[in-house]
């Protein structure tokens, strides 16, 4: 199986290594969710950021990727990549903006509403405003579905330059300030104490997390960005005793998932986001029986 | 990327570089573009991000030139951006974004034969980085003022101090100054303001009206009503310690010692690596003066460190900060409605009533 699948590596390689470092920089984002116990923020805004993309497609900004694909049924509407094509940077703008935007609304939280229900809220008009932006276009229900179930295999080289730039900057920011993020995450008055600015860094904070779902969901779809960020920070949960560990954890494992789930996809011929996501949702019962028994 | 429109004709005084030149115009865009989203960053209003992205994407679609898309982003970000960086100054905000508007629509006129987008975009970046600076310096001016006049061997003073929220004060009419050393207790009732009022001088919440001084706002350490983790989340005694030393820098010897030494002081030296949730309540409490002490404060707030309690927790709570006051030349504040605490450690007491605080001695507080 292992030398199957570095065969194909000329073929999906780009692919693979773009997915990798998705889950990588994802999964380490997504401890800060889990810390936080909010982890359904990560589908708001994932939600909110295919809201963007479709509203992108709404506003014909992909009409030319729209156009191609009805010469060749098997190409990716996203194939032009970062080439510089004013429309594909429209489209990961306005995905981005989306993302950040419902992030940003999602802390206004607190006097007339909990964070929760505009949580939900975020996620629930996102979803319906998504599919009903692009109900009534040439390809609109499928580019939604697409959207929410994309199979990684069309992933270019420029979305694997970004993916690095992401996984690197998600090491960095954490690396640099995981300290004051933990703090902010567990105490925001002690932090603002201590004299952070509690404001700049949650912005900061949800300001990347927006970034980095744009460009997953246009790589690889909602059910693998919202996988790679959730899922493996709730097993590191189980099975770290300490927020700093888990850090370093839930990308190893996120990293784990996904190389074993891209091997079985191309084994068995399996979508290798759909692999990947069942893999690490199978590791979260794992770590909770292994933490049962560890005691 | 679509096609740039056809450069402008040279300039022609040949020799002296103008906009017009290509490279010249992109330096322009790129200089204001930089500068107006680096303001924009550091004022970090989250919707004008959003704004930029769209505004950006849009100016793609609808301008086919980069040049008027950029000037559309950047015009979009920069004239919030601009009001936002006077934050500090709302009056002048207004006026000085309209004088910038019409600055920018002069400077047009009078250099009419040069691309307009590009004059636009770089004058506009320079006026908002201007804006910024000159808020900064104006802050500062004010903080200077404020700090400024106070008197040696004081550490934290209170003027004229308003305490409240969204603009409506709870308490007013606040004047005291507390030296180097001494231990300060604000008692009060339930709703008496005794939160407000600590967060206040904390610096987590700005006065209503008035000025608190401190004379080193970095070496402040806080002691929250109680430790409130989510349930499931695990981290150890010795990691939430460690918490307490965010931004500071330090190396990984010395963070390990100053956690070592904090947890010894409050006699939670043997369940460094015991999970949180196993401690009991008085732990608890003192763990989180041990995250404060981590941070070798000069000042120690407590937000009423026994009210989650009982007789035993706080008596041993009290023990604990009698041996810190023993050890340690610290100056405490500490908001709480325990009298028999204050008595105890106190060297002075702010009694908080109706709307008002008054600053007296200890004798002052048996009284009442």
């Amino acid at each position: 199986m292992f030398t199957e699948f570095l065969e194909a590596w000329t073929l999906f390689g780009d692919a693979w290594l773009t997915g990798w470092l998705l889950a990588a920089g994802l999964g380490a984002c997504g401890v800060l969710l889990a810390a936080r116990d909010q982890v359904f923020l990560g589908a708001a805004v994932a939600q909110a950021t295919a809201l963007g993309l479709a509203a992108a497609l709404a506003l014909g900004g992909l009409a030319a990727a729209g156009a191609s694909e009805t010469q060749d049924p098997h190409a990716h509407p996203h194939a032009h990549g970062m080439s510089g094509e004013p429309d594909e940077r429209f489209a990961l703008a306005l995905a981005a903006a989306f993302g950040v935007g419902g992030a940003w609304l999602t802390t206004l939280g607190g006097r007339k509403e909990s964070r929760e229900a505009l949580t939900a809220w975020v996620f629930l008009a996102s979803s319906a405003g998504a599919v009903l932006l692009l109900a009534h276009g040439p390809h609109g229900l499928e580019e939604v579905k697409r959207l929410h179930a994309s199979t990684l295999l069309a992933a270019t080289g420029a979305d694997l330059a970004w993916s690095a730039l992401f996984a690197l900057g998600s090491a960095a920011l954490l690396a640099g300030g995981w300290r004051k993020l933990l703090l902010l995450t567990v105490d925001p008055e002690m932090a603002a104490a201590a004299g952070l600015n509690v404001a700049r860094w949650n912005a900061l904070m949800l300001a990347w997390l927006g970034l980095g779902l744009a460009l997953s969901i246009r790589c690889a779809g909602t059910l693998y960005a919202f996988g790679c960020l959730a899922l493996p920070a709730l097993a590191a949960r189980q099975l770290c005793r300490e927020l700093g560990a888990m850090l370093a954890v839930a990308p190893l494992l996120a990293l784990g998932a996904a190389g074993a789930g891209f091997m079985l996809a191309h084994r068995f011929d399996l979508p290798p986001a759909h692999a990947t996501v069942g893999l690490l949702a199978a590791c979260l019962p794992a770590a909770c029986l292994a933490r049962r028994l560890l005691r | 990327m679509k096609p740039r429109a056809p450069a402008v004709p040279a300039s022609p005084r040949e020799g002296i570089p103008s906009p017009s030149h290509p490279d010249m115009r992109a330096w322009l865009d790129a200089a204001g573009a930089c500068l107006s989203l680096a303001c924009a960053v550091h004022c970090l209003a989250l919707p004008l991000l959003a704004l930029a992205f769209p505004l950006l994407g849009l100016g793609f679609l609808l301008c086919e030139e980069v040049e008027w898309a950029l000037l559309l982003g950047v015009a979009g970000v920069a004239l919030p951006g601009f009001c936002i960086g006077f934050r500090a100054h709302r009056r002048a905000a207004l006026p000085l974004a309209a004088a910038g508007a019409l600055g920018l629509l002069l400077l047009g006129r009078a250099f009419h034969g040069l691309p307009q987008a590009h004059l636009w975009t770089a004058a506009g970046g320079l006026g908002l980085a201007a804006a910024h600076l000159a808020n900064r310096r104006l802050c500062r001016t004010c903080r200077a003022c404020q700090t400024g006049t106070m008197s040696p061997g004081i550490c934290l003073e209170a003027r004229d101090l308003a305490a409240g929220y969204f603009g409506r004060a709870v308490l007013s009419g606040v004047n005291f100054s507390i030296g180097a050393g001494e231990w300060w207790f604000l008692l009060g009732e339930n709703g008496s303001g005794k939160t407000t009022l600590l967060r206040t001088l904390l610096g987590t919440l700005p006065p209503v009206r008035g000025t608190v001084a401190c004379a080193e706002p970095a070496a402040r350490g806080y002691v929250p009503q109680q430790l409130e983790l989510p349930p499931a989340l695990r981290t150890t005694v010795r990691e939430y310690a460690g918490l307490g030393l965010a931004g500071l820098r330090l190396g990984r010897g010395e963070a390990r010692a100053r956690v070592a030494e904090a947890l010894a002081r409050t006699g939670l030296a043997a369940q460094a690596r015991m999970e949180v949730a196993e401690l009991s309540g008085g732990q608890r409490q003192r763990l989180l003066l041990a995250r404060a002490l981590a941070r070798r404060p000069s000042v120690l707030f407590l937000d009423e460190p026994t009210s989650a309690l009982d007789a035993r927790g706080a008596e041993d709570l009290a023990d604990e900060l009698a041996r810190l006051r023993g050890t340690a030349t610290l100056t405490l504040v500490c908001s709480t409605h325990d009298r028999a605490l204050a008595r105890r450690l106190g060297t002075h007491t702010v009694r908080l009533e109706n709307g008002r605080a008054v600053a007296g001695s200890l004798d002052t507080a048996s009284a009442h």
